[in-house]
């Protein structure tokens, strides 16, 4: 997905329907940043007021009046704090539940589609967008309320200033849209370069990661100031980006300060040259001052959003470039139901690729009788695995037809087919849940019983037994390390306790040892019983379970007859099995 | 802070070795030693800059109350002047302080990354068998992140929060101490509200960066594992369960707003009540004390001055104990010493090497109580071919670590060309043995590269010709960019066994005096497996190696097999010799032929 394409009024599109979703809360968040400004704007001013008619008389201080003045000052008080919660609740509401929201399509979205999809996208790429993306469209609308009241604010602030005294207000305030403007140049440079920090952090966890996973090897060959130096390389370049950001934050941060103090400075020479001259109160000038002070935030604020709006569009356009996406396999609109039978499987004259071009399979052919099973052998990329892939549909064939039992699965209902249609992978992947579902995971509904007697089919009991939690031991990524011949018999189990017609090993025992691969083809065998089966694998004893062998050579079946037959009769089948030194 | 980023799959570490709270000042003053001239300018600038900060509102008080209210142009004037110089120094110390506090900070983050990574290096085998990679991974990210928000923001809050509140207080009382009491009268509520809401935000907190994380995982595995997913037809549970998940990181996040939403109307309204008892009582003159309004005005902007920075320091309090706890992980994992250390004076090695391995009454175990090699004597004659063949777990691999000295034996000694390998120095020994072990490790960068690896300053027709010998240069040749495939240790498109011809070509390429193979081409296809044993049978004439063998093809044709069991060297012979002798061999060779292995050819 390089180069890809940006389409910003999309991303635009996106945003406004998921706001237009939540209007109510919206709405009740920019009421309530509506109420906190009409307070923020009142205190300063009151306190103006309070100083002209009740303090600075000529004939000392009217107690009475202060008294209701300071009343009034706890009830703006509890105005201004609870418009804040108010505005707060709301617009964290609406913002969570866009990003909650978001995230439930873009999940659905993908979960949708096809294995062509998958090849084309590494998950990093998906996963920067479901979190880095998402966030930052929450954070923009999480700003929306507040950049709504400090636009009134600031509005609000210029009315008030100017029934006071337009030229202070206009040259107090001239300034103030300039640190707008700065800060949007400031958070548009800023960004790209702690963009690049992160970046940096991400290079040097990997540079840590690989070197604490190849530390045998880095000893092996004596490479430790090799790694120290490459390490050295991206710390540098962290600690120069670093500089680069403290270089802009140097350069902007003191301009946020500098600029509204030459507005308060006039204030303060102007004002108080008019208030000497009895054009404006004292009162006044302290309203003015207050003011001032207040909307220091506010104008910075705004450029902020600014310039999160400009990146929360390109990460919705981001996100668009993904919903919009199709499946490539489509079960049709009136799909039948599977057919009877015990799994009759027929490939005729298939052709596919995966780029166009290059097609992996040509007029394959094969026809595999219920209940009976197969073994596919070839070299490396002959195409052993695709056949397999394509039996349940994970992509879709370009020429010829597969049938299972006489209906071509194109017909099928596609959740159907796959329930139907067991499948042992070569990289055996669980999921970080209980060993328990994981072997489940095919059958929901399976027992106790079933789930244990799988794993003991599959050889999976005995260490699964061991482990102190047993069946409960959470397993994946996040939990307890299984070794590869561990997780492939889970697998095995998985798959075992899925009822289906079909069952595929892909490679399904590469990865136990001699002596286990051998307690596990007799489970193997128990399960193949009444199953059509298909066998992909290079170990002569588990292509020895199959009934026939089929010998698969760039894309065609090229050989079919039983493992002794192919052995005394062809020698590519030798080659392949590595029985002779083929030549370099 | 809220969960954002790249997305990082790891919940908090466990805490890993700690030190005393004591030890940890040192070694960061003395990081910070060679620094402290940019430290001490750093500081000087933090503290003009609260001072310029707190005259501020002095300079308005004298404008209102000698100019506007005595009607003093003068003082006008003066109070403009000032305002407009302090406005200068608060700019130009605030840029230094930005500057200087970041440089430090990121001058201590660089030292400090540079001196764990290198310890990592100098550590022994036996330390990364302990310890979880994520953790020490984490000591590098999480803490080090957890350090520079000290150093970089840190630091500089609670010192300007300090100062700016200690100075508000002091001004205050100097102004009018009656003002001061009755209005710090705020105070209390203030603090204790704060942290109250700072115990149950936390909380709050801690639910969400659970919360997340889960949303974080379960996307991050069923997109990794679509595959499976669609295979099992699960699309629709599992859309199902993420649901709950996602919307219980919605719950969790608003639990967050719902606290702050208590908090939020009791602070503003607090600072909004403080300014009504300035005015009331400050003007009010309740006390028979003649409290100016320009004095008033200044109070108000002083209780600003104490209002952000109590909330502030609550908030660097966190910080600053999560960059505290980092600190000790990361000395606390500094202090450990390597076990296998290089010897201060090491012999010389004479060249050539010849290649003569001698284990004498050796015995080791990774674990004190667990012996694995059990008194283990062996002599290797130089340019001998040596098979290990034993059952799972007999310690075969381990023998093959103790020669590269990964490890040192509990008891024994080896010998290559008659001196103890502890007397050598790291570079002598490992010039002189390599090791290929089972898992075909890549680095991220090209296949070129990483055969490079083994011998950096090889040309590329070395390179090119190391794979010739090995048979294997067609098959690189043939993938999508040849030798500059990039690959990588996570996520390459190459399979187990392409990663073992790039493992074994590196090896190759150092041409080392001795090889050990431990299981190296075990993951190949059949086919490129038999291209490579021979080849590797072939280049090894005359070496020293020893291989592990995970099939009996390979044993067939060594001149001395070995049979390791529990430990132990039980069977010592040729093939011929082993087949016949009625032993563990002999059965492990008949249940061979019984599936028909060594047929055809």
């Amino acid at each position: 997905m390089d180069e890809e394409q940006l389409d910003l009024k999309a991303g635009a599109r996106l945003l406004l329907n998921e706001l237009k979703r939540q209007w109510v809360s919206l709405g009740l968040a920019l009421f309530a940043a509506l109420l906190w400004t009409v307070a923020r704007i009142a205190i300063p001013v009151l306190i103006g007021i309070t100083i002209d008619e009740a303090i600075d008389l000529p004939g000392g201080t009217d107690l009475d009046l202060l008294l209701w003045f300071m009343l009034g000052m706890l009830g703006l008080a509890a105005l201004q704090g609870g418009g804040a919660s108010m505005r707060r609740y709301f617009a964290m509401r609406t913002s969570h539940r866009v990003e909650a929201d978001i995230r439930m399509q873009f999940y659905a979205s993908i979960s949708r589609l096809s294995f062509d999809f998958y090849d084309k996208t590494a998950t990093g790429q998906l996963m920067s967008r479901a979190s880095t993306d998402v966030h930052e469209v929450q954070m923009l609308t999480v700003m929306i309320p507040i950049n709504f009241a400090f636009l009134l604010m600031a509005a609000g602030s210029f009315i008030v200033l100017a029934f006071i005294h337009v030229w202070l207000a206009l040259l107090g305030l001239i300034v103030y849209p300039m640190v707008t403007i700065i800060t949007v140049r400031f958070f548009n440079k800023l960004f790209p370069a702690t963009a690049r920090v992160q970046q940096g952090l991400g290079e040097l966890t990997s540079v840590v990661e690989e070197n604490i996973a190849g530390s045998r090897l880095v000893r092996s060959f004596g490479r430790e100031d090799h790694e120290i130096a490459r390490a050295r390389k991206v710390a540098d370049q962290i600690y120069e980006d670093n500089m680069e950001v403290a270089r802009l934050r140097t350069t902007y941060g003191p301009l946020f300060f500098l600029l509204p103090t030459i507005g308060q400075l006039t204030i303060l020479a102007y004002g108080g040259w008019l208030a000497l001259n009895g054009q404006i109160s004292a009162g006044e000038f302290v309203a003015f001052f207050q003011l001032l002070n207040m909307l220091i935030w506010p104008v910075q604020g705004l450029g902020e959003m600014i310039a999160s709006g400009q990146r929360a569009l390109t990460s919705a356009a981001r996100i668009w470039n993904i919903l919009k996406e199709q499946p490539t396999v489509r079960q049709k609109p009136n799909a039948r139901s599977m057919p009877d039978g015990h799994g009759e499987i027929e490939f005729d004259n298939v052709r596919f690729s995966y780029f166009p071009g290059q097609p992996v399979l040509r007029d394959f052919s094969l026809k595999v009788p219920a209940g009976t099973s197969i073994a596919l052998v070839g070299p490396t990329a002959s195409g052993k695995s695709t056949v397999a892939q394509l039996l349940p549909r994970f992509y879709d064939i370009e020429d010829g037809s597969i049938k299972i039992d006489g209906v071509d699965i194109r017909e099928l209902n596609l959740q159907e087919l796959r329930s139907n249609v067991g499948l042992v992978f070569e990289d055996t992947f669980l999921f970080s849940d209980t060993i328990r579902n994981n072997i489940a995971y095919g059958n929901m509904d399976a027992t106790e019983q079933e789930v244990m007697k799988a794993a003991q089919l599959a050889h999976a009991a005995e260490f699964i037994e061991r482990i102190p939690e047993g069946y409960d031991t959470v397993v994946g990524e996040q939990g307890f390390s299984l070794s590869g011949g561990q997780r492939q018999r889970i697998a095995i189990a998985r798959a075992m306790l899925k009822e289906t017609r079909v069952l595929i090993l892909d490679d399904a025992t590469s990865s136990v040892d001699a002596h286990m691969e051998e307690e596990i083809r007799n489970a193997l065998r128990i399960v193949m019983e009444g199953r059509t089966t298909v066998i992909i694998s290079h170990r002569i004893s588990t292509i020895a379970l199959a009934d026939q062998v089929v010998l698969v050579d760039q894309g065609r079946v090229v050989d079919i007859g039983s493992h002794a037959d192919l052995l005394s009769s062809n020698p590519r089948y030798q080659e392949v099995l590595g029985q002779v030194e083929a030549r370099v | 802070m809220m969960f954002h980023g790249p997305p990082t799959i790891e919940r908090r570490n466990g805490s890993g070795p700690e030190i005393q709270t004591t030890h940890v000042i040192r070694p960061l003053l003395r990081l910070l030693a060679p620094l402290w001239v940019m430290a001490a300018v750093a500081i000087a600038s933090i503290c003009i800059f609260a001072l310029a900060n707190l005259a501020r509102p002095i300079v308005i008080q004298q404008a209102i109350d000698d100019g506007i209210i005595k009607g003093d142009g003068d003082a006008i004037v003066v109070a403009s002047i000032w305002f407009f110089a302090l406005g200068i120094v608060i700019y130009v110390v605030q840029a230094i302080s930005t500057y200087t506090v970041t440089w430090v900070g990121q001058q201590v983050l660089r030292n400090l990354r540079m001196r764990l990574f290198s310890h990592y290096q100098r550590l022994s085998m036996s330390f990364f068998d302990k310890e979880h990679s994520g953790r020490l991974v984490a000591r590098m990210t999480a803490d080090m992140n957890a350090l520079s928000d000290v150093l970089n923001s840190g630091f500089l809050m609670i010192v300007q929060a300090l100062l700016l509140l200690l100075g508000a207080i002091v001004i205050l009382f100097l102004l009018s101490w009656q003002l001061s009491l009755v209005s710090l009268a705020i105070l209390p509520p203030l603090i204790i509200a704060t942290m109250i809401f700072r115990v149950y935000s936390e909380r709050a907190y801690d639910a969400v960066r659970d919360r997340i994380a889960d949303v974080m995982i379960h996307m991050q595995e069923n997109f990794a594992g679509m595959r499976v997913v669609q295979a099992f037809a699960r699309e629709r549970q599992n859309a199902e369960h993420f649901d709950r998940i996602n919307e219980h990181n919605y719950e969790a996040n608003l639990r967050t707003v719902r606290i702050s939403s208590m908090y939020i109307p009791f602070i503003e309204w607090l600072g909004g009540a403080g300014i009504g008892i300035i005015l009331y009582f400050g003007a009010g003159a309740v006390f028979g004390v003649d409290v100016s309004v320009g004095t008033i005005v200044a109070f108000i902007f002083y209780i600003n001055f104490i209002f952000q920075p109590i909330q502030q320091l609550s908030q660097v309090y966190d910080m600053m104990q999560s960059g505290f706890s980092a600190l000790k992980k990361i000395f606390g994992l500094l202090e450990i010493e390597p076990e296998v250390v290089e010897p201060k004076t090491p012999a010389t090695l004479s060249l050539p090497v010849r290649g003569q391995i001698d284990l004498d009454d050796l015995s080791f175990g990774y674990s004190k109580d667990i012996p694995v090699i059990k008194d283990v004597n062996i002599e290797i004659a130089s340019g001998q071919r040596l098979v290990l063949v034993g059952p799972t777990g007999a310690g075969k691999s381990t023998l093959a670590k103790l020669m590269m000295r990964f490890y040192d034996p509990t008891m024994g000694r080896i010998l290559l060309d008659g001196q103890d390998i502890r007397q050598f120095s790291f570079k002598d020994l490992r010039r002189s043995i390599i090791m290929v072990p089972q898992e075909g490790f890549l680095f991220s960068g090209t296949i070129r590269e990483n055969i490079l690896f083994g011998r950096p300053d090889a040309t590329d027709d070395e390179v090119v010709a190391a794979c010739q010998s090995l048979g294997v240069h067609s098959f690189i040749e043939a993938l999508p960019d040849g030798y500059d495939t990039a690959v990588s240790y996570r996520g390459s498109r190459l399979s187990a066994g392409e990663k073992q011809v790039v493992s074994i070509s590196r090896a190759f390429l150092a041409d080392p005096p001795v090889l050990i193979l431990d299981e190296a081409t075990s993951s190949m296809d059949p086919g490129t497996e038999a291209i490579v044993e021979g080849a590797i049978r072939r280049a090894l004439e005359g070496r020293t190696s020893i291989v592990i063998a995970h099939r009996l093809s390979t044993a067939e044709q060594a001149q001395r097999i070995l049979v390791v069991n529990d430990g132990r060297v039980i069977e010592d012979g040729s093939h011929a010799e082993l087949v016949s002798a009625g032993g563990y061999y002999t059965s492990l060779y008949e249940r061979w032929i019984e599936h028909g292995n060594a047929a055809g050819g």
